[in-house]
């Protein structure tokens, strides 16, 4: 009896464990739950808030109507959009007459290169591709194109290329293994990655398929598709470095070609000269690469540049080959013939501080002591010098051999492409108007060919270089694009007159000396001079002001301009007035002298400067050693908090909810302080603390949550059915069925960013905004990180293909315009990422350092225009260092910048940064930064335990801290009630959290493990009282 | 009266191997440079110690014979380890969403390691601490 008794103890015991446990487990799993309940409701589909609308008319609450009345209608809006944006985007490289292919061609097509079966859509990480089957609109890749199309390919070699698969699966490192691609992949964000050729070689062809070379003879149109890929969180390292050294591929730049891709083409010319076909190279890359070896290669007849087409971008690069479409792409970086040797890649990588601590996110720096001089301001402007015989521009400094010459230098120029006509534009006049800070320029564009199509008109201006400038420090460009404009399709013979009114403020450059009207020193300035406008690419327009000044190719041009195609304005004085106030009337002063590393380390850094190219061209600066001082501030705990009392109103009951202020577009209406009053301190504290991946709801003052989504090929974070409305009968015009058809749709599907600065188009690109603010409607999705105006300073940057291009003006109007098409449909379109966060290399934690004039010219113009002209209601900050300041925690960039001089008044999410120190939570708050992108509880304990200084009673006495904490919400809030989130809210509209289903599984687990708990203990204490019998 | 092992000391045993190396990777990963930042939680840590403590003693009691507080502390051992590893991954959930996405580097990835296998030998811990709560350490010798 005793062992039976003891057997049962046993068991009742390992009963009342096992149930106490699980009630344990489900007790703690429920705050995980709550911690990520909007990424469970994802997963899951599920909804944890339910919103109750009374006695309101639909008609009225809806502010916001869809273009369309389904999703079938929306998903082929955006894949026509989205073709277009290929068919204006891609670039015509060269073309001896090969392209367009005729009917009989396109079926005669053989595809050559794994990339041409496996190509780069979209990032690898990052605006990758989403693909879409079994929706209305399904995505293709270049092989469905052509067959969509009608073209027909040569099957022998898909079968042999599908026979090597195994040898071009590229892998991916992550924890405990590798993530493999059959699509070629960047590197890994490591120091002491590099790029392996995946292309197979001549023998492994040979070895695949005998007769592959001999198939060619029917399909004589060889297309070799050679790809590079774009990924976040990866990078290129310049030179022989960032190259496999397992590899003998006679390959000198990740971005170079390799032998294998060379034998390639070679084998294809070599077919050629039996089967009499043609050979079109096909570039499917977003960071520039090293092509002067094909741009010389007589034997390839027609090279085009497609980016990362997207999912139905292939459309229009079809559309192109067949001729259906004429090319009208313009090229948005410079390709180098060496990256390596531009000025800006002398300070790229991993450049380590001596005194590093990883530990504390200091690990490297970046000193950009290139200064303004990045992508064609650097290769135009001493291009021009070398003519002019200014600053030892010749000299062999930075050059591919002997003395600097721009033929030995670019491949192809910023702004270039072919197009199948000849188009011929004038230049036929500029009004400047100082007063209006506009220059009105008026361009004759005739179609002089046998073929209509669309003509880029880029419209630059040269600017003058004085001896004021040299003695204050004053870099200029030798030209720089002031604006831009794409004409309607125009008919051979036929002309257009194309007007374009150019804001002056980006011909303006910064003069860190000068005075300005807030007393200090740091101002925008127009030189005492001549104004040079022309139009071309840039280096076309360039060649034409040095041919008005009186220069010919007797003095090195690359070929003679036209002088009559320049305008010219002339400036008797200096002016520093002009634009001493932005356009919200804030008086410009410096504000980023600690982002020059000579501000804290005197003598330090010498910057490149057009006087002497010779004796300022960068220098590495690496194992560089931060001062004491520096690292006090790389610490990250530079405000200390007070504790002197706060009379911030938080928690008056004021009886307003946010749906009452809906879109009440001016922000100083008395109404907006009376609602925020209603917010509570422990609400502004977790909000801003816990912003991520949804913004939650506010219940004092009815905020909805609102969902966030990536990036800059769409909305692609959510498919369409994740949060739209399924009631049909609420009243919701964007209301969808259960059984939508495109229910599953998933809207990253655009081609790459650089495809749409490519067609230096902005209505394209404000078409593009506009779509995705019909998805927006129909898919609930409000807040898109999709704009990304970070710029190409070198084309190492893996995350090239998120950012436009390597110049702030097409940037800025390219990104504006895409706002401006989103908006009007109550999308909140981000710019991301202010600021300067143009490299993945150590990303949290580089100190990123530059003169003011690089910082004001450069990445902040780029975004300066989303702001200030688009108005946009949201941006994301960065991962980078500002100096030596967190971005977030910066005293005066987000501030007195973004805040101040463009008078953003809109929610401000920092990156995705988890670590709570690196977050600076009470800084970035300070600077206006309205939320972090950590989740956890909606408690306030929850918070306070990630951020340990983040508690009320740290808080609530520090009076600047609690007015900026209610600040940032009004700004959010501002932002939320002029979107589309607020759509179907009406001012007695209540936000309730409702149990999901998980919810009630959790609690049921909870009770029925409690009781069986209890319940076991009882029988175990049951089983030693008969044993104690 | 003369008790002889039973199973049940081995498997304890292996439940306190295992939360002790899950205590031990939990310490080293927090000394990592990715995570150090985020400090040591003291309810992770409170838990885990408590339960390796109760797996211990359970142990040690466990061999003078069977008693009401010998049955209570595989009970609490093995809570404590459950709140503990469920803790620990609500801790480090974010931070591995972090890793193996925007931050993957291999600094960061090796960092990870130490805390993939703190969890992961908690949860190992967890499992057979409530397997071993079934059974006795020892057993009175027939």
């Amino acid at each position: 009896m005793k062992g039976n008794n003891r057997a049962s103890q046993r068991i009742w015991r390992g009963l009342t464990t096992l149930c106490a446990c699980v009630t344990a487990f489900a007790l703690v799993g429920t705050n995980i739950v709550n911690g990520f309940r909007t990424d469970i409701d994802k997963f899951l589909g599920t909804s944890s808030t339910k919103v109750i609308t009374e006695d309101a008319d639909p008609s009225e609450i809806y502010t916001y109507a869809s273009d369309y009345t389904s999703t079938t209608d929306l998903v082929h809006a955006i894949a026509d959009v989205a073709e277009r944006m290929s068919e204006e985007g891609t670039v015509l490289l060269k073309n001896n007459g090969a392209l367009p292919l005729s009917a009989d061609e396109k079926g005669k097509i053989s595809l050559l290169g794994f990339s041409s079966y496996h190509p780069v859509m979209g990032g690898i990480m990052g605006s990758s591709l989403t693909p879409n089957s079994g929706t209305d609109a399904d995505t293709v890749d270049f092989v469905g194109a052509l067959k969509a199309r009608g073209f027909s390919y040569n099957s022998t070699l898909e079968s042999m290329y599908a026979s090597l698969e195994s040898s071009y699966v590229t892998e991916v490192a992550s924890w405990g293994g590798t993530i493999t691609y059959n699509t070629i992949t960047a590197p890994a964000n490591s120091d002491g990655s590099f790029f392996t050729s995946k292309e197979p070689s001549q023998s492994a062809l040979d070895g695949a398929s005998a007769g592959w070379k001999d198939s060619m003879n029917d399909y004589n149109v060889m297309i070799v598709t050679i790809a590079r890929a774009g990924s976040e969180n990866a990078n290129y390292t310049p030179g022989t470095a960032g190259v496999d050294p397992a590899q003998n591929l006679n390959q000198t730049d990740p971005l170079g070609l390799s032998d294998d891709e060379r034998d390639l083409i070679q084998a294809a010319i070599d077919a050629k000269a039996s089967n009499g076909g043609k050979v079109i190279v096909l570039l499917n890359n977003a960071s520039a690469m090293e092509i002067q070896e094909l741009a010389d290669n007589d034997g390839i007849d027609a090279m085009l540049q497609i980016g990362l087409p997207g999912g139905y971008g292939f459309y229009g690069v079809c559309d192109i080959l067949d001729g259906t479409v004429n090319p009208s792409g313009r090229l948005s970086d410079t390709y180098a013939v060496d990256n390596e040797l531009s000025p800006a890649a002398q300070n790229y990588g991993f450049l380590m501080w001596a005194n590093a601590q990883p530990e504390l996110n200091i690990n490297s720096a970046i000193v950009e002591a290139e200064g303004i001089y990045t992508g064609y301001k650097y290769y135009e402007t001493r291009y021009a010098d070398t003519v002019m015989g200014q600053g030892n521009a010749n000299s062999a400094t930075g050059s591919t051999g002997g003395a600097w010459a721009y033929a030995n230098e670019v491949t192809y120029p910023f702004g270039y492409g072919l197009s199948y006509t000849t188009f011929e534009q004038t230049l036929d006049s500029v009004t400047v108007d100082l007063a209006a800070k506009t220059a009105t320029a008026k361009v004759t564009v005739k179609n002089t060919g046998s073929v209509a199509g669309k003509d880029a008109v880029q419209l630059y201006v040269s600017v003058p270089y004085t001896d004021y400038d040299k003695q204050h420090g004053v870099e200029k460009a030798g030209i720089q694009l002031l604006d831009y404009a794409k004409t309607g399709e125009i008919a051979p013979g036929a002309s257009e007159t194309v007007e374009i009114t150019a804001d002056l403020t980006y011909m303006a450059s910064w003069d860190s000396t000068a005075s300005n009207a807030a007393g200090t020193t740091g101002n925008y300035i127009l030189d005492a001079g001549t104004y040079y406008f022309s139009v071309g690419n840039s280096h076309e327009a360039l060649n034409n002001v040095l041919a008005a000044q009186g220069y010919t190719t007797a003095n090195g041009m690359t070929a003679d301009g036209s002088a009559a195609n320049v305008q010219t304005w002339e400036l008797a004085d200096l002016d520093s007035s002009t634009f001493a106030a932005t356009k919200n009337g804030t008086n410009v002063e410096n504000q980023l002298a600690d982002m020059d590393l000579n501000h804290w380390m005197p003598g330090t850094v010498t910057y490149l400067s057009r006087a002497d190219w010779e004796g300022t061209f960068p220098k590495t600066y690496s194992n560089l050693t931060a001062t004491d001082e520096m690292v006090t501030v790389m610490k990250n705990d530079n405000y200390q908090m007070q504790s002197t009392g706060s009379d911030v109103t938080f928690g008056a009951e004021n009886d307003l909810t946010l749906a009452s202020l809906k879109g009440i577009s001016d922000l100083s209406d008395p109404a907006w302080d009376l609602l925020m009053d209603q917010i509570t301190l422990e609400e502004c504290m977790i909000r801003t603390g816990f912003g991520g991946t949804s913004t939650k709801a506010i219940p004092s003052i009815m905020s909805p949550e609102t969902i966030q989504n990536d990036g800059p090929n769409g909305i692609y974070s959510y498919p369409l059915s994740q949060y739209a409305n399924t009631d049909k009968s609420s009243g919701d015009p964007c209301a969808i069925d259960s059984n939508d058809p495109n229910a599953g749709y998933m809207a990253g599907v655009m081609g790459n960013e650089t495809i749409v600065a490519q067609t230096f188009n902005k209505g394209l690109a404000e078409e593009y905004g506009k779509v995705m603010g019909n998805y927006s409607l129909w898919s609930n999705l409000t807040i898109w990180w999709g704009i990304g105006v970070n710029l190409h300073r070198v084309p190492y940057n893996a995350r090239n293909h998120e950012y436009y291009s390597e110049d702030a003006v097409l940037s800025a109007f390219q990104g504006a315009a895409t706002i401006k098409g989103a908006q009007a449909y109550g999308v909140i379109a981000a710019p991301k990422h202010i600021a300067f966060n143009d490299s993945e290399v150590n990303r949290t934690g580089v100190a990123t350092f530059m003169t003011e004039q690089k910082a004001r010219e450069g990445e902040l113009r780029a975004m300066q225009a989303s702001i200030e002209d688009a108005k946009a209601l949201g941006a994301m900050t960065a991962y980078n260092r500002v100096g030596v300041y967190t971005d977030n925690a910066h005293p005066t960039l987000l501030k007195n910048i973004v805040r101040g001089e463009w008078g953003f008044q809109g929610l401000m999410s920092e990156d995705f940064i988890m670590d709570p120190s690196y977050v600076t939570l009470k800084e970035a708050v300070l600077n206006g930064v309205t939320m972090s992108c950590n989740t956890g509880d909606n408690s306030i304990d929850a918070v306070s335990g990630y951020y340990s200084y983040w508690t009320v009673a740290n808080v609530q006495d520090d009076p600047e801290l609690t007015a900026a904490l209610k600040q940032a919400m009004k700004w959010q809030a501002y932002a939320l009630a002029n979107s589309n989130a607020m759509d179907g809210y009406s001012s007695n509209t209540r936000v309730e959290s409702v149990r999901t289903w998980y919810d009630n599984a959790l609690t049921a687990v909870e009770v029925v493990f409690a009781v069986l708990t209890v319940l076991s203990a009882v029988m175990y204490f049951r089983s030693r009282s008969k044993k104690s019998a | 009266m003369k008790r002889k092992i039973s199973a049940g000391l081995f498997i304890t045993c292996l439940a306190a191997i295992a939360a002790v190396v899950g205590v031990a990777a939990y310490l080293v990963n927090t000394g990592t440079n990715y995570y150090a930042k985020m400090g040591v939680d003291v309810s992770v840590m409170v838990l885990l110690c408590v339960g390796v403590v109760a797996e211990l003693l359970t142990i040690i009691l466990g061999i003078k014979g069977t008693s009401i507080v010998g049955d209570i502390l595989p009970v609490v051992g093995a809570v404590a380890l459950t709140a503990g590893a469920v803790m620990l991954l609500n801790a480090r959930v974010a931070n591995l969403a972090a890793v193996f996405t925007f931050e993957n580097s291999a600094a960061n990835m090796a960092d990870t390691t130490s805390c993939i296998v703190a969890i992961a030998a908690c949860v190992v811990a967890m499992l057979i601490s409530i397997i071993a709560s079934f059974f006795d350490i020892t057993k009175e010798a027939a």
